[in-house]
């Protein structure tokens, strides 16, 4: 075995642990589902080593491996069921509902459930992962350009949804957001 | 509209681990076990595609844990929204593509081909695809034993079609039957370069894929109705004989404290299996051959299934 390679997988795992499995669990219906995620993107990055880019674009290069992994489970989520079923149902209550969860909170999910995937995932990694622009834009691929205005339409359309669903303004009892760096 | 910065602050309550903190910590007891699985894979020796660790999710449990909200935000399949393209089809004895809505339409009329015969089908197109077809175990025929690896979509949308053995109709049908072909779906918006694996129908002795398994004592496999798990090997060696089958082991790593899951060392598995090593399942790796995965002593609960089996399979 190589060494170098698995100081360096070592040090791009312990740097990043944290961030894949917030960014897997955020986005994953079960602990279950969370855990394969992560489990296969490290294991893409294991793999794909001569791949990664050095530095604070690993942690991006990683988000953009970990949304093609969800991708793929989510097409074969149909199958998977079958054969994890059991455990699904044992593992659910690991995901309980949280007493804090009001209607209001309940009202912006099903608002934010109703945007295509594609928005969904842009306003994520800016609320939930903390990317700026150009990040977003290393992460998947695109141009800034295209990011900007894609996250636009994004917040434009989920405004829309909220006004819908009559959410008019934030649930509180949340921290000031937190401009997080990576 | 709202201000961005409020649309923002909607969808940070959303988030199920609060942002900017972490999923879990690397320091973690199942975070070093992951990381030992992955690391005891080599990923030269085994290119282009080693198995992965498998039981991994079992290992991971723990990152529930961390759950802050639980509201469910589903990040499912999105469906393929309109848009002109040029209609366009390629068609060669090996495989046809054609354009079908948003998508191109590939169906294999030859699973033993050379791969870059469907490269070049798709190249014409213009998509960059690479398809291997592998061997597999029944079950799994006509399924993407890889998924895909690479590739994006111009409009970001997920890759949702899946594959399947099909008829002329688009109905699904059995492998080896008159018209019965290899269908797999590609967005019409793929950039980049797309990799991934479809099984097809193994020929009898020739042994699947390493993603192409299929554990051999359930119902329909090789040793429906024998029980392997936590015997020794000496004990289900006759059973396996009188059933006329070939034998090959896996030797698992488990990880220190047997979190659930295990990984193979390349290196461990030449060592010579006694007949007291402890069997945790059984896997058909060909027609007619099984594959034991056993470790060289017993541990307190099955790794394959991070407990008993009878937790998991229910047959």
């Amino acid at each position: 075995m190589d060494d170098e390679r698995l100081a360096r997988f070592e040090a791009v795992y312990r740097e990043t642990y944290g961030q894949i499995t917030a960014y897997a669990v955020r986005r994953c219906d079960s602990p279950q589902d969370a855990a394969d995620v992560v489990a296969e993107t490290f294991t893409v990055a294991w793999r794909r080593m001569d791949e990664l880019p050095p530095g604070e674009e690993a942690t991006l290069w990683l988000y953009g491996v970990a949304r093609n992994v969800l991708a793929n489970h989510n097409r074969f989520e149909g199958r998977r069921k079958a054969r994890s079923a059991e455990l699904d149902v044992r593992m659910a209550d690991l995901y309980t509902d949280s007493p804090e969860s009001g209607v209001e909170r309940e009202a912006i999910a099903l608002a934010f459930r109703s945007l295509p995937d594609n928005d969904r995932e842009l306003l994520s990694l800016v609320a939930w992962e903390g990317l700026d622009h150009q990040e977003i834009a290393t992460a998947l691929g695109m141009s800034r350009n295209l990011v900007r205005v894609r996250l636009h339409r994004a917040r434009k359309r989920f405004s829309r949804a909220l006004t819908e669903a009559g959410v008019h303004s934030m649930p509180r009892k949340r921290p000031a957001p937190v401009e997080e760096t990576l | 509209m709202n201000a961005p910065d409020e649309i923002d602050a909607m969808t940070r309550t959303l988030a199920r681990v609060e942002p900017g903190q972490p999923g879990g910590h690397p320091s973690d007891a199942e975070a070093q076990a992951l990381l030992t699985l992955i690391t005891a894979e080599d990923p030269a020796a085994a290119a282009p595609r080693p198995a992965r660790p498998r039981g991994l999710r079992r290992l991971l449990l723990g990152v529930a844990a961390t759950a802050t909200l639980a509201i469910g935000v589903v990040v499912g399949p999105s469906l393929l929204g309109g848009g002109p393209g040029m209609a366009t089809s390629y068609a060669s004895l090996e495989i046809d593509i054609q354009r079908v809505g948003d998508e191109y339409v590939a169906r294999i009329k030859d699973p033993y081909a050379d791969h870059e015969r469907y490269h070049e089908g798709f190249q014409a197109l213009g998509l960059d695809v690479d398809v291997r077809v592998v061997p597999v175990a029944p079950s799994k025929v006509g399924q993407e034993v890889t998924g895909v690896e690479g590739g994006t979509r111009a409009s970001g949308k997920s890759w949702t079609s899946a594959s399947g053995m099909e008829d002329g109709a688009g109905k699904s049908c059995r492998a080896g039957r008159k018209d019965c072909y290899l269908v797999l779906r590609i967005p019409a918006d793929l950039t980049g370069k797309a990799y991934l694996r479809l099984g097809r129908q193994a020929k009898p002795g020739e042994h699947y894929d390493e993603d192409g398994q299929q554990t051999a004592t359930v119902k329909g496999g090789l040793l429906a109705g024998y029980r392997v798990d936590e015997k020794t090997v000496g004990e289900v060696l006759p059973e396996i004989a009188r059933r006329g089958l070939k034998i090959t082991y896996l030797i698992m790593t488990v990880a220190p404290g047997n979190p659930g899951g295990f990984g193979t060392d390349p290196e461990r598995q030449s060592t010579p299996v006694g007949k007291d090593w402890i069997v945790w399942e059984a896997e058909e790796v060909a027609s007619d051959t099984v594959r034991l995965l056993v470790t060289d002593r017993r541990y307190d609960r099955n790794p394959v299934y991070g407990g008993p089996r009878d937790k998991v399979i229910t047959d």
